[in-house]
């Protein structure tokens, strides 16, 4: 949905192409606050144009190149989540938590460079192609009431659907993971234990592709797979109240770092120290020496970082080379307890199911403010913010009937006037079986208000007997709501201007606007009793033959005359 | 009278019933369009009763002269016709309907006798060929395609060079270019020896209409989808990146040595080349060390277990549909520690001529996917210190594996993966340095693939309609119809092609094999091979078991009543 910053990004990244193809891993570890530890492995393959390069490769994977020529894939992003992104407790407003935080189960977002009238049927045969490729069901998308066409992203060639209900599993990391060179043979991913992974709190496997016009090839393509999980806090050891637990590399994924991957060209670690964790650290900083990272008062680190970069903001990312070190083992040892909070954003967001029963309901989107830090969120052009802007795109199923006269705006609990808040909407009705209804609306509020509140009527409706899914009981998911605050720019601007060749660092600094999931929510629909198709068929035929049997005897028998017969025998 | 009345009406609501139940059944029945069961059956007789195609060969056997022979006309008329009969019995074996034509041409004399009716000479006499002396094979062959001049699938020319002085040693030899046409040197002085004539005449006949082979000793199948395509994946699989990593230039192997191979298959096969690199793929085979030979070597009854089905990710296409057929190629880079690493043949013999070493198991055809593995040892085997050696193999370093998949692609068409040689009669086969397939060589496989695409065309049309007839309550939609319809046209003008062109009767056979095919795997049979019987009791006993009953019973009665009373009066 953010078309213009994704291609600013890969402007930058195709200033730094050289002729021939790359491939860079990357690491990046970051202590939360809770206790809890995030890992994000990101992995880049870059690829010269085509017609320079030719349409043989030694490392960009066949399958994602094939899939990039044939449906002329410009951008696209399917993401694989399990669990949900605690954003009150895990951070909003930076750039790692914006990749990182994705609805649960798939969700694809793709962008095609063909004719207008293709667009459906291509994204369709893309949905197969990926559902071969990564042994999921992703092909459900295909269905036109599972995807709709954003109105906010500009582009009438770019589709979007989300599959709440797709359990995640080790069967769609292998795939993925089959992408790299390496595989999960040599380098970071040789840390990517199973059971260690998918017993965390939260997962969330993405595959990125960028690729340039197919007509001017002249920015090549660029895959990016990144995979984020936060890893659940290493077991309570004895005597320490602190909630702040040691971890090492090898306490979390059961093995130590051993060497790189010999193919790629960056390699590298990074432990990331949030600002406000990193202000704890500022009484040890004088002008002439520098923090000492390895051994100060807040925590000790097992091995000395390779460099340090810090951004604008005051966080501070510590750099290691995984080649250099034969085997890195990197930990963190508090020495003091501390507490910090996370770039939490302006508003807290929630979605929610209201009323009861299996006729009607409403959905309501809460925005609460809150009242720590908001985060790196600047508003470029703008030197006093007055207000906030906040982008709402939600997808809802056909089944759920939606009244457009009951959309209510409250500002700080009182109802106010629906167009005095609200910018701009689109509201476009469900059609049945064929088509979702989607509802994007850009409201527009002041800086002070404390609570938005959106509420939407809705009756449900009725399902075909065969349209229900195998456990009808378990309820119905509604897709989350994709939330952006689109003058809100989340990035971090380091001093020094060597990030090398870095993606990870890239990504970093790329301004993208916030953008916020809502929770998936289950809804109940009125279930059939699913033997009901036979019990009316014997109903019915057994009172059409009980009707046939008694007029057949009215017509036939005499009973006067078969008491004489039996009487006379 | 009373009782009759009765009857009558028991009698009636019977009636009604069994003249109702024609109505019902018709009311039950699925739409089936109606399929040509008697043309294929027709069909299918014809062609398993004449295995050999009826495809069209011309064969014109010229001998000739400078001078004048030394043996009258009436000599000469009885030796060519003992040499028409001889080749005559190459027309049962050769996949052609053949046709021969043997002409004399020498100084003042001109001879013609033909087999058959419509066998037109296609040799004018009276031509002056330029003299071969002091020329190579290669140079021969080049001068007599000027020399024969029209060259058209098919049509097939023996010239038997009655020259003393061509001859090496002085004994017949016979050599079969790379074109359609073959030569024989035979000196004039051994011409009183018809037998030796017929025979190395026959041999050179064999190998030209035939591949030397009879037909029953070829395989049935081309390594082809059903619609005449096949892709040919080639993968360089680097066994262990931590010392050496290969990577290659494969745009240039492509346009050097695939290229020409592909274009000159267009006619039997369209094939598509893609590559990819892989890395971390050990072989599953262990090899031994042999100190003699310091080689580490695999037995060749282990070779069916080297192809690593785990770790070799060698994926089917992306970019091909459907029932497409995959070809892979590995070019396999033993590990340091097993370098060089070399065969045992099943004959005890070691290869270790070069540094290539190619395999296509016996089981490789039988394989889904596989053309051949080529294991290619780095020359040396020397590794740099310290550092990982990085090399891109260009064109030349590739020359010889390619060969050896050139050969590896000759096995899986069923020729010979190199043309053989004959001591006795002295016979050579000149290779076609550029494409690796004689054009002789491409009109036989063309033959072959015209008959078995007929012959899969009948017996996958007569498994269809089968199966259509086991299953009376399959919806059978008018496009299987269409699609039976078209491919039985095209299979029967395939057969009766009779003197059309190689070109169209190719075009005709694939036609008729991939529509029968379509017709086979269409989704709409595919979907309702399951619909139980049960479910139709179900259905209908509820209304039509009490009904029944009602009706029986009345009769019943009603019958033994009328029968009482008649008998009382």
């Amino acid at each position: 949905m953010d078309l213009p910053f994704a291609l600013a990004f890969v402007l930058l990244l195709t200033s730094c192409y050289a002729i021939d193809e790359d491939f860079s891993e990357e690491l990046l570890l970051r202590p939360l606050p809770d206790g809890n530890v995030l890992a994000h492995f990101h992995f880049a393959s870059t690829l010269p144009p085509v017609d320079h390069y030719g349409v043989h490769h030694r490392l960009f994977p066949k399958a994602i190149f094939q899939l990039v020529r044939k449906f002329r894939i410009k951008e696209m992003e399917l993401s694989f989540t399990q669990g949900r992104w605690n954003y009150q407790r895990w951070g909003v407003g930076d750039p790692i938590a914006q990749l990182a935080a994705k609805p649960v189960g798939v969700e694809l977002t793709a962008s095609l460079d063909v004719p207008e009238a293709e667009v459906d049927s291509t994204w369709g045969n893309l949905t197969h192609a990926l559902s071969g490729l990564f042994c999921a069901s992703i092909n459900f998308l295909e269905s036109p009431t599972t995807f709709l066409e954003p109105w906010f992203s500009k582009s009438s060639r770019t589709r979007y659907g989300a599959l709440p209900r797709e359990a995640v599993c080790t069967e769609n990391l292998t795939p993925w993971l089959k992408l790299l060179p390496c595989r999960d043979k040599a380098g970071l991913t040789t840390l990517l234990d199973r059971p260690t992974i998918y017993s965390g709190m939260y997962h969330s496997q993405r595959l990125i592709i960028t690729s340039g016009d197919f007509d001017r090839d002249e920015e090549g393509t660029t895959l990016e797979q990144t995979l984020t999980v936060v890893l659940r806090k290493p077991a309570v050891s004895e005597g320490l109240s602190s909630k702040l637990q040691d971890w090492t590399l090898s306490g979390l994924f059961g093995s130590k770092l051993e060497g790189k991957c010999p193919l790629a060209t960056t390699s590298s670690v990074y432990l990331e120290l949030e600002e406000s964790l990193a202000k704890h650290l500022a009484g040890d900083l004088s002008k002439e020496t520098r923090i000492n990272f390895v051994d100060n008062r807040v925590f000790s680190l097992s091995s000395a970082p390779s460099r340090v970069l810090a951004s604008l903001s005051g966080s501070l990312l510590l750099e290691y080379e995984a080649g250099t070190h034969s085997e890195l083992d990197l930990g963190v040892t508090w020495r003091a307890p501390v507490d910090w909070s996370p770039a939490r954003g302006r508003f807290y967001t929630s979605r929610y199911l209201a009323g009861s029963g299996n006729a009607r309901g409403s959905i309501v989107i809460s925005f609460r403010a809150n009242d720590g830090p908001s985060g790196d969120c600047y508003s470029p052009g703008i030197e006093a913010v007055e207000y906030v802007d906040i982008m709402i795109l939600q997808m809802i199923p056909w089944y759920v009937r939606l009244y457009g006269h009951t959309l209510q705006v409250s500002l700080d609990g009182r109802n106010v006037e629906f167009w005095s808040v609200v910018r701009l909407m689109r509201f476009t009705p469900a059609e049945d079986r064929k088509a979702p209804a989607a509802v994007e609306i850009a409201l527009r509020v002041s800086i002070a208000t404390q609570a938005v509140t959106l509420t939407i009527q809705y009756d449900k409706g009725f399902l075909h007997i065969d349209e229900h899914p195998p456990d009808a009981n378990r309820g119905f998911d509604l897709p989350s709501a994709v939330i952006t605050f689109p003058r809100c720019r989340v990035f971090k601007q380091f001093q020094s201007d060597d990030v090398g060749h870095s993606h990870i660092l890239a990504v970093v600094q790329s301004q993208r606007p916030m953008q916020i999931y809502s929770e998936v929510s289950l809804m109940q629909l009125a279930t059939p009793d699913f033997s009901m198709p036979y019990n009316v068929i014997t109903l019915t035929c057994t009172v059409l033959a009980l009707y046939f049997g008694s007029l057949l005897n009215a017509l036939r028998r005499r009973i006067g005359e078969e008491e004489r017969e039996s009487k006379g025998t | 009278m009373a009782g009759s009345t009765r009857l009558a009406i028991a009698l009636s609501a019977l009636a009604y019933i069994l003249a109702g139940l024609p109505f019902w059944w018709k009311l039950t029945e699925v739409y089936r369009v109606p399929l040509p069961y008697r043309e294929v059956e027709g069909f299918v007789t014809k062609q398993s009763s004449s295995s050999a195609a009826r495809v069209h060969c011309q064969l014109q056997i010229v001998f000739f002269s400078k001078e004048e022979t030394p043996d009258r006309d009436a000599k000469w008329s009885d030796r060519l016709e003992v040499v028409l009969r001889a080749t005559r019995e190459w027309s049962s074996s050769g996949f052609c309907e053949i046709e021969v034509a043997v002409t004399l041409d020498a100084k003042g004399l001109c001879l013609h006798k033909r087999g058959g009716d419509r066998a037109k000479p296609l040799w004018e006499c009276g031509r002056v060929l330029d003299s071969l002396h002091s020329q190579d094979s290669t140079s021969i062959d080049e001068s007599l395609k000027n020399y024969i001049g029209e060259d058209r699938a098919g049509k097939y020319t023996i010239l038997v060079l009655l020259d003393g002085e061509l001859s090496q040693g002085g004994g017949a030899e016979a050599v079969v270019g790379k074109y359609r046409h073959a030569w024989v040197v035979f000196p004039p002085s051994l011409l009183g020896n018809d037998e030796q004539l017929t025979r190395i005449i026959s041999e050179t006949a064999g190998v030209l209409l035939a591949g030397g082979k009879p037909a029953t000793a070829v395989a049935k199948t081309m390594p082809l989808a059903a619609d005449g395509s096949a892709i040919l994946s080639f993968s360089l699989l680097n066994a262990d990146p931590e010392n050496w990593i290969f990577n290659w230039d494969f745009d240039s192997v492509e346009s050097q040595y695939l290229s020409p191979v592909v274009d000159a298959l267009a006619p039997v096969a369209r094939l598509s080349v893609e590559s990819q690199v892989l890395y971390y793929t050990p072989a599953a085979a262990r090899s031994q060390w042999n100190a003699d030979i310091r080689s580490h070597v695999i037995e060749s009854k282990d070779l069916s277990f080297f192809v690593n089905a785990n770790e070799w990710h060698l994926d089917t296409s992306a970019a091909a549909a459907g029932r497409s057929k995959v070809l892979h190629f590995a070019i396999y880079v033993p590990p340091v520690e097993e370098c060089p690493l070399r065969i045992k043949l099943s004959s005890g013999r070691i290869t270790s001529s070069a540094s290539i070493d190619g395999f296509t198991s016996p089981l490789m055809p039988l394989m889904q996917g596989w053309g051949g593995v080529v294991i290619w040892n780095p020359p040396g085997c020397l590794v740099a210190d310290n550092s990982t050696l990085r090399q891109r193999l260009n064109v030349n370093d590739l020359k010889t594996t390619m060969e050896v998949v050139v050969a590896q692609l000759r096995t899986l068409f069923g020729l010979p993966p190199v043309p053989p040689r004959r001591k006795a009669p002295k016979l050579s086969i000149l290779c076609n340095q550029r494409t690796g397939f004689a054009e002789w060589e491409l009109d036989l496989l063309l033959r072959r693939r015209v008959i078995a695409d007929v012959n899969s065309t009948a017996s996958t049309l007569a498994s269809l309609l089968k199966l259509v007839e086991s299953l009376p309550k399959m919806v059978i939609q008018q496009e299987i119809g269409v699609q039976v319809t078209t491919s039985l046209e095209a299979a029967e003008k395939a057969m009766d092609a009779g003197n059309a062109s190689y070109q169209v009767i190719g075009n005709f056979s694939a036609t008729a094999k991939a529509w029968a095919e379509e017709a086979f795997f269409h989704p709409s049979i595919m979907s309702l091979l399951h619909f139980p019987k049960e479910h139709q009791f179900a259905m209908y006993t509820p209304f039509f078991v009490p009904v029944l009953l009602h009706t029986v019973i009345s009769v019943v009665k009603e019958t033994m009543r009328y029968a009482r009373k008649s008998s009382r009066k």
